[in-house]
């Protein structure tokens, strides 16, 4: 038995050989300089810091999250594989207390990957931080985790897996979805009725800086995760706050993103985005690196770095928006009663998806039995239409891990029912307590 | 015919090998106080004054430098580095260090300028102390030398006694600034120590009238030509194992993976070899505590050898690392591994009764099978050690996708055992890991046959920089306008590697293969546009060996 270790696991893996397109921002390079910046600090050989070499994550592994349609290895690369099982190696390297933490510093990303995937969308096509922990879940029966995703963008993908989810909390602050991609995190996104509150959305205004970052996280984001009492802290950290982002208007700095990763003691880090790949990154990823070790980032500085004060209105817009979440989050139980009582047995929603990468849309309805014993199961039936007006229906059923006998079984019965049907090109059951993605 | 000598910390060996086989062996103490007397025994031990004229190439290989270092008998140095912001590198630092202003980023542009005012103040500071030695190294400064050449001038100004100052950038061109801070510390620490060891060898053959070119083994099995060497002694360490290295492939073929052992009086060390070739160590050689961009072959040093001390503690037997003297079996005074072979007639040489006598002091019950259990025990640590570092190799991080899809394992087959104490240990070592054996006779000697039939290599750094539209041979000092073809990676690559042969023809060296060391392009950043690229590329010729050498019944016993 290995004993409680102090260290930091690192899975480093730049993908040197792998881009979305060779114009795209998600391209070979985009590691590169942050290598440079990791090996020539030689943080590689610090004893506080242990290499690991990632996984190749399997289509069962994606499959406990996601419905890809048609198929695992028709939406993915050897590259997307290799990611997901970057955070998953780490993950499982923090499980079994051969390191205190750790950070997957891996590409590309995912946390726009939503559980129904058609394509790609926001440069994410699996949700690697989801697939992360429903592994977790799956082999060592984790159950309570908090996800805080500090990237610029919204992290649609990972509300969307969890939104319905009572045990993991996640909490996303960004960039004002009325100023940039993909425009949802509106702070009245919550959660679902059997989940209310264990979705929270900050979203701050464009100027944004290392003042109001930790305004919220010191106020509002602690606050939060000291009550909900997770069994692991998960951070999808994205980098593109940065003030030199080119896709994003915030200004935060590696100080401010060090700062935030020694508050935020996440168990686990997975990168998001980030994209000022020779401004930002090699400072903002050594900044998180020594944090996470324990060790001192004071003189981790961009070449360009000058004082920023963080205009007033902001502040202000900040404070209030903070006591509003604050007043939410204090009073959650009453208002999720609120929320079960505007409806009967079932939820409903729907709601159009457009996955950029691929050029496809979707239109979704969504239906989640509101069990007053289990998370629920849930149906998503999608209908999509591609570029060259190409249609496909399916309809997805998830049973959760964590579900009752009684949803397990209404839950079979729709899959049945729907294959009867025959509106469907497939059907799929997501059948997690036996651990078996079927598609009829 | 090849004249090898490997002057260890406590033996000195020599071999003249000539036409496939060893003419003559000799081992004598090594005289660490006046290390000539040492160098002229062994010489005398296998030359006799004739032979001296038909000596083609004399190579050299030491521990002296790497004890030096793991003894912490090297000279003061005054450290001065520029790390510029990031990690905090007070923790790292060795104790006589400065920290300077100054910083250059990751892509080579100066982001804030040295301070001459306080770097002549520094100096000042170490030159009072009696510092002559220097090393100089800023974060980065393999993308940009100029601040570590600017503080450079400043020390030879301010410090007219400076004996020797060492530029991290010129020590290795990889990434990796603590790396490149001890290497350099340690290059000029042992600057000294190397002076007179160069100083003590040239007089040795100059006194026996040997004028061949005299080589020093590095620990990558290339070699330097000794004076070239004298700037560079941190290149020398390890080399003991590299000859090691050579003479296993010397004296035997390594065509499957396999792993070879020298056992040593005191300590065993580990290689790993695939395809024929050793493995080398990822991002360079680590000395006792300090991590260096030193090229080397991936060994490790285990304390468990033939004259390690045996003993009980609290009913648990205890092996090593420490050494005390001969095996009881040779008149020492202490139980020791080579006392249980001899127990168990494996040695077939020493005074068993000396050996049972030893073990029996152990108190643990029959000699034959506390001898066996002593071997075990011991076999147990240096297979685990083996298992470790196959294991690290396996799992030695990756960057490419391509690279983690078909990273095949280690899969071993064979031990191959050399150094004194490897016969009836290496089978119980490979016994415990499930592979076959080998143990090439002559092993007793391997470090000097390998560093006598040492393939003569050469190294070249070309640096292409196409916004100058000049490339630079760095080792000549040779500056001329760029080629065209010579704008890329592969380009500088293939203009290096031409380069290079057409020296070694000139110099009367085997060409053969030549292997790319270390290569490296980024692109130069001005204003926010990219206006040129700097290109380095440092090829040499592939180490390897002369020659096999094939070792008979007949040929000279050195124990």
């Amino acid at each position: 038995m290995i004993l409680m270790s102090s260290k930091l696991g690192l899975v480093f893996f730049p993908a040197f050989d792998w881009a979305i397109s060779p114009t795209h921002p998600e391209r070979e390079e985009r590691l590169l300089y942050t290598r440079d910046q990791i090996v020539e600090e030689g943080l590689l050989d610090l004893s506080l810091i242990r290499e690991y070499r990632p996984l190749i994550a399997d289509d069962r592994a994606i499959e406990r999250v996601h419905i890809p349609v048609p198929d695992v290895s028709s939406l993915i690369t050897d590259a997307h594989r290799i990611a997901a099982g970057g955070a998953i190696t780490a993950a499982r390297a923090v499980w079994h207390k051969e390191v205190k933490n750790a950070f997957a510093l891996v590409r590309p990303p995912g946390h726009h990957a939503m559980r129904v995937v058609h394509g790609g969308r926001g440069f994410c096509t699996i949700n690697i931080e989801a697939i992360m922990i429903e592994n977790l879940r799956q082999e060592y029966g984790l159950r309570r985790v908090a996800i805080i995703d500090t990237d610029v963008h919204h992290g649609d993908g990972t509300q969307d897996i969890y939104y319905h989810d009572p045990d993991v909390l996640f909490i996303s602050f960004h960039q004002d979805g009325r100023t940039l991609y993909p425009g949802s995190g509106a702070i009245c996104e919550l959660g679902g009725p059997n989940a209310y509150g264990r979705t929270i959305n900050i979203p701050l205004p464009p100027g944004t800086g290392d003042e109001g970052l930790h305004y919220i996280t010191d106020n509002l984001i602690r606050k939060v995760l000291n009550d909900f009492k997770p069994e692991l802290v998960v951070n999808s950290a994205g980098q593109d706050n940065h003030y030199s982002d080119p896709l994003a208007n915030m200004r935060i700095t590696a100080q401010g993103y060090a700062c935030l990763a020694e508050k935020l003691q996440a168990d686990i880090a997975v990168l998001e985005g980030g994209y000022a790949i020779e401004q930002a990154l090699p400072y903002v990823n050594v900044g998180i690196i020594l944090a996470m070790a324990g060790l001192d980032y004071r003189y981790v500085k961009e070449p360009d770095y000058e004082p920023l004060q963080q205009a007033e209105d902001i502040t202000a817009a900040i404070k209030q928006q903070t006591a509003d979440l604050l007043n939410i989050w204090g009073n959650r139980d009453r208002l999720q009663q609120e929320q079960l009582a505007n409806y009967g047995e079932y939820y409903k929603g729907s709601r159009r998806i457009y996955y950029d990468e691929s050029g496809i849309t979707a239109q979704q309805e969504e239906c989640v039995r509101l069990c007053p014993v289990c998370p629920g199961f849930m149906t998503i039936a999608s209908h999509a239409v591609d570029g060259f007006r190409r249609r496909t229906r399916i309809l997805a059923v998830h049973i959760p891990l964590f579900s009752c006998p009684e949803c397990r079984l209404e839950a079979k019965e729709r899959y049945n029912y729907a294959i009867r049907s025959g509106q469907y090109h497939f059907v799929y059951l997501q059948d997690r307590p036996t651990d078996k993605l079927s598609r009829t | 015919m090849l004249l090898g000598i490997d002057v260890g910390g406590t033996y000195t060996d020599a071999v003249l090998v000539h036409q496939h086989r060893v003419l003559r062996s000799t081992k004598v103490p090594t005289t660490r106080g006046d290390l000539l007397q040492g160098i002229l025994g062994a010489l005398d031990g296998v030359l006799d004054g004739n032979l001296s004229g038909d000596i083609q190439q004399i190579a050299l290989s030491t521990t002296l430098i790497t004890n030096a270092i793991v003894e912490n008998k090297t000279d003061p140095v005054g450290v001065l580095v520029i790390p510029g912001p990031g990690m905090n590198i007070e923790p790292i630092l060795p104790t006589e260090a400065d920290v300077l202003t100054g910083s250059i980023d990751h892509r080579g542009r100066e982001v804030v300028p040295v301070n001459r005012t306080e770097v002549e103040q520094a100096v000042a500071r170490f030159c009072q102390s009696g510092i002559r030695l220097f090393a100089v190294v800023g974060k980065f400064s393999v993308r940009n030398p100029a601040h570590e050449l600017m503080v450079a001038r400043w020390v030879r100004e301010g410090c007219p006694t400076a004996e020797y100052i060492a530029l991290g950038h010129r020590l290795g061109g990889a990434l990796n600034f603590p790396r490149r801070i001890h290497t350099a510390t340690l290059n000029a620490d042992t600057w000294l120590i190397y002076q007179s060891f160069v100083d003590a060898v040239e007089e040795a053959f100059r006194m026996r009238r040997l004028k061949a070119p005299v080589v020093i083994l590095k620990a990558d099995g290339g070699t330097l030509p000794l004076k070239t060497s004298r700037d560079i002694p941190v290149e020398t360490i390890f080399t003991g194992p590299a000859a090691s290295i050579l003479g296993i492939q010397a004296l035997c073929e390594i065509e499957q993976p396999s792993v070879t052992l020298d056992v040593g009086g005191t300590t065993t060390d580990i290689a790993l070899f695939r395809h024929g070739e050793p493995i080398l160590a990822p991002k360079g050689a680590r000395v006792g505590k300090y991590l260096t961009q030193v090229r080397s072959f991936s060994t490790q040093s285990i304390g468990v050898g033939g004259d390690s001390w045996v003993r009980t503690e609290q009913g648990q037997l205890i092996i090593g690392p420490e050494r005390k003297g001969l095996p009881a079996a040779l008149g020492g005074s202490y139980p020791t591994i080579t006392d249980a072979l001899c127990v168990l007639r494996e040695t077939g040489w020493g005074d068993r009764k000396l050996a049972i006598n030893a073990i029996n002091s152990l108190d643990l019950g029959r000699a034959e099978e506390v001898a066996e259990q002593v071997l075990e025990a011991a076999a147990s640590r240096v297979a685990e050690a083996v298992s470790q570092m196959i294991t690290a190799w396996e799992q030695e991080p990756l960057y490419r996708v391509h690279e983690l899809l078909h990273q095949p394992n280690f899969n071993l087959k064979q031990l191959v055992g050399v150094g004194g104490g490897a016969n009836g240990f290496v089978q119980r070592v490979a016994r415990k890991l499930g592979c076959s054996v080998v143990l090439p006779k002559g092993g007793i000697v391997a470090n000097a046959i390998g560093a006598a039939v040492s393939k003569p290599t050469l190294m070249l750094t070309l640096r292409v920089d196409t916004e100058l539209k000049e490339m630079v041979f760095i080792e000549e000092g040779i500056q001329q306008p760029l080629l065209e073809n010579c704008c890329d990676l592969e380009g500088v690559i293939a203009a290096a590697k031409e380069r290079l042969s057409i020296m070694s023809v000139a110099m009367g060296l085997s060409t053969g293969e030549i292997e790319t060391v270390y290569s490296e392009i980024f692109n130069v950043v001005r204003r926010n546009y990219t206006t040129g690229k700097i290109i380095t590329a440092q090829v040499q010729l592939r180490p390897g060996i002369l020659t096999k050498v094939l070792w008979e019944a007949g040929d000279l016993d050195v124990q």
